[in-house]
């Protein structure tokens, strides 16, 4: 249950800026034409522009520490692929439909504080530079459209790479679970409110001398919003000045509500099989599925509002699209006497897909743009197998 | 002609391989199929491709290639402004 609020620290800033015109690369212009290798580090790019996502490849595939890219053209699938592998750096384009760049760059970096951040836009503006800075992330740069501006953004993301593991020091963000922050409190005996949101969603706990006295979210009070509190997995947290006449509703040591409340929540993970923060994880069922070359996302149909996804951006327009597609190519078949149905593929220059349905189930596999038709082939069989397995 | 003693297994029916357009109103353009192969079966095969395509287009997904994969047949569709061009490929069974 991370929980998590900016503090970020003056080291930081410094780090950022001597990224953003960091020094230069002992060999000339930070890009190599020999083939490529992989080097270890692993970086993701999020970019709704496919020919700069390409143009992107190519450079950073390039850079002498020989990083291994990969990519993704919309947010949701970018939050699945770092909740699936880690990665050492991501780098977001700010302005893309739904959920920008701004988000996707916070959202990773709340989640996995290790990780270092570019922002890339097509439009210079100090405000989104200063607000970029301030929300924590490593570098804000903008499209590099010449050859020398090209050089300077591969040295920069060479910079971080180099800068990625063993420096230690401060990153400015903390991230407690809610057990610590309520344990700190209670144990140094303080008087505050601990405020929490969670996107659209408040919540607050009364401390009062080292002892939870009441706690409030949506229409719920007391024990029972605290549990509910308890439940969020992720989100922001702010100390407020205590108010010394709060009414008291809850009146168990905070030792054993949050013994309970620990409890509680485990029990609840166990029956729902942990679908994630944010729905962005695997659930049990499609953890074989994900692991096929080239899956970027799944979304798999049991029954009637029985729907699992994984890097789908809008998993029920999608499930009604595959039912659809699914049932007009087997009536097609029977009209044909073709035989079973065993797969419908597509292609195309967003993503490609796997359709598959079996023993009641319908499942549809987003898979890298990039690949073949035979191995979209080939991973419509493997699935198939796990499908069948399952 | 001597009938074959090899008992008949229940199969799907046998596919030239062949292609045809069609246009974005869904009608039959040109084909390389052979006669016995109905006109109204072409444009059942391009109704389906087409809706498919489009509908997929409509979610922000557009596909240029569309490939049904049945034990007796593999239709390959190739979008052409709107249209389709779709050809058939016996399968291994």
């Amino acid at each position: 249950m991370p929980v998590t609020a900016h503090a970020r620290s003056p080291l930081e800033v410094s780090n950022a800026k001597s990224a953003d015109c960091g020094p230069l690369a002992p060999h000339e212009n930070g890009l190599d034409t020999t083939p490529l290798r992989r080097g270890g580090r692993k970086i993701l790019i999020v970019d709704d522009d496919h020919e700069f996502l390409d143009a992107y490849s190519r450079i950073i595939a390039r850079l002498s520490s020989r990083p291994e890219v990969r990519t993704a053209s919309c947010a949701t699938r970018a939050l699945a692929l770092l909740e699936a592998e880690p990665f050492d750096l991501l780098i977001a384009d700010l302005r893309m439909p739904k959920i920008d760049g701004f988000q996707v760059l916070l959202g990773a970096r709340r989640r996995f504080p290790a990780l270092k951040t570019v922002a890339i836009t097509g439009m210079g503006d100090q405000q989104y530079r200063a607000r970029a800075y301030a929300s924590g992330i490593d570098l804000y740069t903008e499209k590099p459209t010449t050859p020398n501006e090209i050089r300077l953004f591969g040295e920069c993301v060479e910079s971080l790479l180099e800068h990625g593991t063993g420096d230690g020091g401060f990153r400015g963000i903390q991230s407690k679970s809610l057990m610590d922050l309520v344990q700190i409190e209670c144990l140094s005996q303080s008087s505050s409110v601990l405020r929490i949101t969670r996107g659209s969603l408040e919540g607050r706990v009364w401390i009062q001398n080292g002892g939870v006295i009441d706690a409030e979210t949506q229409d719920l009070r007391g024990e029972e919003a605290f549990k509910h509190i308890f439940g969020w997995r992720t989100g922001h947290f702010e100390f407020l000045p205590g108010e010394p006449g709060r009414e008291r509703t809850i009146y168990s040591s905070y030792e054993s509500l949050l013994l309970d409340s620990a409890q509680t929540l485990d029990e609840a993970l166990a029956v729902e099989g942990d679908p994630g923060a944010d729905g962005a994880g695997l659930c049990r069922e499609l953890q074989p599925l994900a692991t096929v070359r080239g899956v970027e996302s799944l979304l798999l149909v049991s029954g009637p509002g029985r729907c699992e996804s994984w890097g789908v951006e809008n998993p029920e327009d999608f499930a009604g699209w595959m039912h659809r597609v699914l049932r007009e190519f087997r009536e097609l078949g029977e009209l044909l006497k073709a035989g079973p149905l065993r797969a419908v593929e597509a292609a195309g220059p967003v993503r490609g897909v796997v359709l598959l349905a079996e023993g009641g189930r319908e499942l549809m596999a987003g898979l890298d743009r990039k690949l073949s038709a035979r191995t979209i082939r080939n991973a419509g069989r493997e699935l198939a197998s796990h499908l069948d397995k399952a | 002609m001597k009938k074959s003693r090899i008992p008949q297994t229940i199969a799907p029916e046998r596919f030239r391989r062949g292609s045809f357009t069609v246009s974005a109103e869904g009608s039959i353009v040109v084909s390389t199929l052979p006669a016995d192969f109905s006109r109204e079966k072409m444009e059942g095969i391009g109704r389906v491709v087409l809706s498919a395509l489009s509908s997929a287009r409509e979610l922000g997904t557009p596909f240029t290639e569309l490939a049904a994969d049945y034990a007796g047949l593999e239709i390959r569709a190739r979008d052409l402004a709107g249209g389709a061009i779709v050809f058939l490929t016996p399968g291994e069974y």
